[in-house]
């Protein structure tokens, strides 16, 4: 095997340097993916058997009208926060050792937090929707408790833009949480905390006015706010590690 | 395609970690020559890390530049993806990916390394007996040395800094690696940088040497214009104190009658005729005896021969 060194010439370099990128980038984004499924799938289990218990103790008590199983929906969102702050602790030094650049980190890290939150957010839409459904077909009602998944018209597709927005927006706030704690330390770190869960913050907030009964903001529906909200959100927690991150040394 | 393998030039580079320390790198003017194994020499504290980290692009200079690449063609390395890929820098601490299999730390790096060779890495792991399914945290000192040592031997990368990431192993595996270090660059040439305590194992491979004190060059330049700077003269105490005269001392050991000094300057032709007639091994200078000499030793500098 020979070393793969670039050429000289202007096109064969950015030939390579593209490849480069190409390659750095994709690591990042599917051992991200990868890892937080992995262990997502004991969270997974965890959550299932949560769900079932919490639609079943009722049902056998004979309750006849029951909360919903959405509840719990924000189980998946929390769960990625951490895994957000954990994974890029781990592989951020990592992949600068391995000849990547903070660019390529971050592309990564956002093309990650972008197929996270559309199979995170999907199966999560998917497995509260499915317990619903049971429950339903057993004959009781479900009274359910969030309005933001239940809102009057577009309910079911108005939750599965909230869970797929929010499953990227908490895993992008965990990654900023995660880079700013490695860049300032213990104590920085958390006196920055107001500052870095502000994204999150906005999302929910967004999530929290589209789901209530009060009139919208500005009178825009709710699938507006939710989308504005976790758009807004989300793009501050990535730009914020980009501004965190792009100048970072490795300690 | 054709291996090119990278040199370095740092110009007037300063760093300090924080505005009120000692800066780390003070000016400091290097060059460094592609295609060679230099030795990167200091004391603790002398600044060989960080010049590690900056040639890495794991950092940026206060002040000064540092560019890093083929001969011709040297770069700015920080946020440069040409000179990352081809530049890989091992520390000690390993910079593994912990919390999961040592494999998947190998696995990361083929994915993103060009030049990354797997049976290299296949050989390596089996040579040090590396556990790869093993969490890097898990692992002994030696292991993770180990796992560092495959890192940086598979990344076939132009610029290969090995930061005393070799310390860890056992003296039997520190061999190992160093045959298997020099079979390597011989097969695919690239440039080496050394950095490491162990100078007397390690100055046979080195091809330049450059020592650092307290962030400055102290001396750079090739192995054998090292050597040549002393000689060491072994034989009867009494006849190598007197081809020695009054000649500085870098270093000297005693075993019964039998003296080996090592002084600083070449003999001339009549020093050289007198000393082999005398009897004495004349022999060049080691670079951990000069290292020691130039950086001050242990205590105060040494007295001359006679003196003793």
């Amino acid at each position: 095997m020979t070393t793969t060194t670039p050429d000289r010439t202007a096109t064969a370099r950015a030939t390579f340097v593209a490849a480069a990128e190409r390659r750095a980038t994709s690591a990042v984004t599917w051992n991200l993916v990868g890892a937080t499924w992995w262990i997502g799938a004991w969270f997974w289990a965890i959550y299932v058997a949560v769900l079932a218990l919490q639609a079943a103790v009722p049902l056998l008590g004979g309750d006849t009208e029951l909360r919903s199983a959405a509840g719990s929906f924000t189980a998946p969102w929390i769960f990625l926060f951490v895994m957000g702050i954990v994974l890029l602790a781990q592989m951020s030094r990592l992949h600068l050792v391995a000849g990547g650049t903070r660019r390529t980190l971050v592309h990564g890290e956002w093309r990650a937090a972008a197929i996270i939150a559309v199979t995170f957010g999907a199966a999560g839409w998917l497995l509260l929707a499915l317990v619903d459904l049971v429950v339903r077909a057993l004959g009781h009602d479900v009274r359910p408790v969030d309005g933001i998944l239940v809102t009057s018209g577009s309910g079911t597709w108005l939750a599965l833009l909230a869970h797929v927005l929010a499953s990227g927006v908490l895993f992008t706030t965990g990654v900023l949480v995660g880079h700013v704690y490695r860049r300032l330390g213990g104590w920085r770190g958390t006196l920055a905390l107001p500052l870095t869960l502000l994204p999150a913050a906005v999302a929910l907030a967004a999530f929290e006015v589209a789901g209530g009964d009060g009139p919208l903001v500005l009178g825009a529906p709710a699938w507006l706010v939710v989308l504005i909200g976790g758009a807004i959100g989300w793009l501050l927690a990535a730009w914020g590690t980009w501004l965190v991150v792009r100048d970072a040394p490795v300690e | 395609m054709t291996p090119q393998p990278f040199g370095a030039r740092l110009e007037g580079v300063t760093l300090r970690y924080r505005r009120d320390d000692a800066p780390a790198l003070d000016n400091l003017d290097l060059t460094i020559r592609p295609g060679v194994i230099t030795g990167l020499l200091g004391r603790n504290g002398a600044g060989k890390s960080t010049l590690a980290a900056l040639l890495a692009g794991w950092r940026r200079p206060i002040a000064g530049r540092v560019l890093v690449g083929p001969a011709g063609a040297l770069e700015d390395p920080f946020e440069n993806t040409w000179t990352a890929t081809g530049t890989q820098l091992v520390r000690e601490s390993g910079d593994h990916w912990e919390g999961t299999a040592a494999r998947d730390t190998l696995a990361f790096h083929a994915e993103v390394r060009p030049s990354w060779d797997a049976d290299l890495a296949e050989h390596l792991v089996g040579l040090f007996g590396l556990d790869v399914g093993t969490h890097p945290e898990r692992l002994s000192r030696g292991q993770r040395s180990a796992l560092g040592i495959v890192v940086g031997l598979a990344s076939r990368a132009p610029l290969t800094i090995l930061d005393e990431s070799y310390l860890g192993l056992d003296a039997a595996h520190r061999y190992a690696f160093y045959d298997v270090l020099l079979a390597d660059y011989a097969e695919h040439p690239r440039t080496i940088v050394l950095s490491s305590h162990l100078i007397g194992e390690v100055e046979r491979l080195f091809e330049d040497v450059v020592i650092l004190d307290r962030g400055r060059v102290l001396l750079a330049e090739s192995a054998d214009d090292v050597r040549g700077r002393g000689v060491t003269l072994t034989g009867p105490a009494a006849d190598v104190a007197r081809v020695a005269g009054d000649r500085p001392v870098l270093a000297r050991q005693q075993l019964g009658s039998t003296t080996q000094v090592t002084l600083d300057g070449a003999l001339s032709a009549d020093e050289h005729a007198a000393a082999r007639a005398a009897g004495l091994d004349v022999g060049g200078v080691s670079v951990q005896d000069l290292f020691v000499h130039l950086t001050g030793g242990a205590g105060a500098a040494p007295a001359t021969e006679e003196e003793r």
